[in-house]
């Protein structure tokens, strides 16, 4: 291949990685792109999207969300995706703009995907190219849904219109817990607590375990703050506390 | 006026022949006095078109002042930026961080105290009353079986000055713009005090609590200064700080009560590796860093504070007793050890050309 042939190509996929993340407008998370296995996070050329490995530095013992979702991924897509290509439809419980973050539930491989979803619309997603480079199965797959200002909306799996009362997070925890308990309330004027601690049943979890935590949204669609407590099993410390905010479905605000 | 090159041609042609002619037996004396007459006309002519010795004099040196000159500004003028790496013990430490920073978290097994703080928020109705009911900014203290500040958020341009004070770690923040967030996290037997009150109270699931100086909505309005103390017997792990400078001072008391700032370091080294030099650090000496760009800053802060810093500096000066000077390299410091094979060439290169440019000074002068 000639010099000139070389240096036209390499100007034409800087000038493609240039056009697909301004045009579209979407920054990728700050990661550290993964320099031992492929394809490594980076922005997908002309898509509103960041997909691949990276790396990733554990230092202190943590309780983590990985997942918070309405309704279950249809089973027709669950056989479709292990043995082709059929996208996943995702939408968020939000009038808002989400950013989508989907990412492995088990603690490896450090793989992780940033999507736009605009406002009131779903998100048709090709999980195939995920699960042949992971090697997990659908089931394994975490998703979130970021609002901004910090908040998160629950990505809907389920057939469209589907508007859920009952969400599941997914938490997953670093070291080896004892327990793990958590609450639910409003902060602000109306700030009243919706539920007071509770231990999860079965929640003795062993290091990267995970557990599932069923939430039911608050009648009125609003939103609401939940604080996850895991208690280390060697020392009895609490870990720190994961503290998240699920916004409402008729406003942004939690 | 130049010293036409035709002119010394014919000249050295000229003297050429007349030796030769002098050298045959038989050559008439007018032949031989009319090329002796030649030759000194021809001398005459050069003589008259040579510049005159004090010019030929400049003319020798410009070169030399021009070397010279070079030279001077490179050993006098220092480098932009220079890469410097830093470990050190001081009492006290002072730095700027240009940018918002979220620093922690801090476990503490003993009190913590703040000061200033305007408001406290919890889901934890009794610790809200409490705030509530007395001056929250005059002073909080709490203790708890597990307690740690989850995080101090802080805006951009705050300054920081940090004082390791025998189990606990004073923290002094001073900010132009709001707010300035303090995330604390409990667990067990918690006592909070506030002024004369007291509240003590169990949370066996653990609790937060926030504390605000200064409006979220109105970031231009400056905060009152803050004072934190977090009490703990292991040192507290300060990392992820990018400070913009460092200063290393503590007040003390002069005499009539005067307040008088004095130098807080305890020892150190700090390591140029532009010159490869290292320098120990004194007990008392005065560093001052500015215009920082930080690799990499860890800060223990246990008896005493241990900085280890890695980075590049715009201002560097160490003041030893009353003499004080700037520790940045000049150019030629830095020239002459990261490219002396260049420096070398250079040095060959302008001795070849001032050299030849000698030569054809002298070719142009007469010979007798």
């Amino acid at each position: 291949m000639s010099v000139r042939r070389i240096v036209h190509r390499a100007a034409a996929a800087l000038g493609a990685a240039a056009l697909s993340s301004w045009a579209q407008g979407f920054d990728c998370a700050p990661l550290e792109p993964s320099r031992s296995r492929a394809p490594a996070y980076r922005a997908v050329a002309g898509e509103s999207r960041c997909e691949g490995f990276f790396e990733k530095k554990i230092s202190q013992p943590f309780v983590e969300l990985v997942s918070l979702t309405g309704g279950a991924v249809p089973a027709a897509a669950v056989a479709s995706a292990a043995s082709a290509a059929a996208p996943l439809e995702l939408r968020a419980a939000s009038p808002a703009a989400v950013r989508l973050v989907i990412q492995p539930q088990r603690s490896s491989p450090f793989y992780r995907v940033d999507a736009a979803l605009p406002a009131g619309q779903a998100l048709r997603w090709d999980a195939s190219a995920m699960l042949a480079a992971t090697g997990l199965q659908l089931a394994d797959l975490g998703f979130l849904a970021l609002l901004d200002g910090g908040a998160l909306a629950p990505v809907l799996l389920g057939p469209p219109g589907l508007q859920p009362r009952r969400v599941t997070a997914v938490l997953r925890v670093s070291v080896t817990v004892s327990s793990v308990a958590w609450r639910s309330y409003r902060l602000g004027a109306n700030g009243a607590m919706l539920s007071a601690w509770s231990e999860l049943p079965n929640s003795r979890l062993f290091a990267w375990q995970r557990i599932g935590l069923p939430i039911e949204l608050p009648a009125d669609a609003g939103g609401l703050r939940v604080d996850v407590q895991a208690i280390g099993a060697d020392d009895g410390r609490a870990l720190p506390l994961l503290q998240f905010a699920i916004g409402g479905t008729h406003d942004a605000g939690p | 006026m130049p010293v036409p090159e035709d002119l010394v041609a014919r000249r050295a042609a000229l003297a050429a022949r007349l030796s030769a002619r002098l050298a045959e037996p038989d050559v008439p004396l007018a032949e031989l006095r009319e090329l002796r007459e030649r030759l000194d006309l021809l001398d005459g002519a050069l003589a008259e078109r040579r510049p005159p010795a004090g010019r030929r004099l400049a003319a020798w040196l410009w070169p030399l002042l021009a070397v010279g000159t070079v030279l001077l500004l490179a050993a006098t003028l220092p480098i932009g930026r220079v890469p410097l790496s830093l470990t050190l013990k001081a009492s006290a430490l002072s730095l700027a961080l240009p940018a918002d920073a979220t620093l922690g978290s801090w476990p503490l097994d003993g009190e913590f105290r703040a000061e200033g703080f305007a408001a406290l928020e919890s889901p934890d109705a009794a610790l809200r009353q409490a705030a509530a009911s007395g001056p929250l900014s005059q002073g909080l203290g709490l203790r708890a079986g597990e307690l740690s500040v989850r995080a101090l958020r802080l805006p951009a341009g705050a300054q920081l000055r940090l004082q390791a004070q025998p189990k606990a770690l004073a923290v002094d923040i001073e900010s132009s713009r709001s707010p300035v967030l303090a995330e604390l996290e409990l667990r067990g037997a918690a006592t909070l005090r506030l002024g004369d009150m007291a509240l003590a109270h169990d949370y066996p699931h653990g609790e937060w609590l926030l504390l605000r100086a200064g409006e979220a909505a109105r970031p231009e309005r400056a905060p009152p200064p803050l004072a934190l103390a977090l009490g703990s017997t292991a040192p507290l792990r300060l990392q992820g700080l990018r400070p913009t400078w460092l200063r290393f001072t503590e007040r003390s008391q002069a005499d009539a009560g005067a307040v008088q700032l004095q130098s807080s370091l305890q020892g150190g080294a700090l390591t140029l590796p532009v010159t490869g030099q290292t320098l120990a650090l004194g007990a008392g000496d005065t560093l001052e860093i500015d215009g920082l760009k930080v690799e990499r800053c860890e800060l223990l802060a246990g008896a005493s504070l241990q900085l280890e810093l890695s980075g590049s500096a715009q201002g560097l000066r160490l003041r030893v007793g009353d003499f004080e000077r700037s520790l940045k390299p000049s150019w030629l410091e830095y020239v002459a050890r990261h490219h002396l094979a260049q420096l070398l060439w250079g040095a060959a290169g302008l001795l070849w050309g001032a050299l030849a440019w000698l030569r054809r000074q002298l070719a142009g002068a007469p010979l007798s």
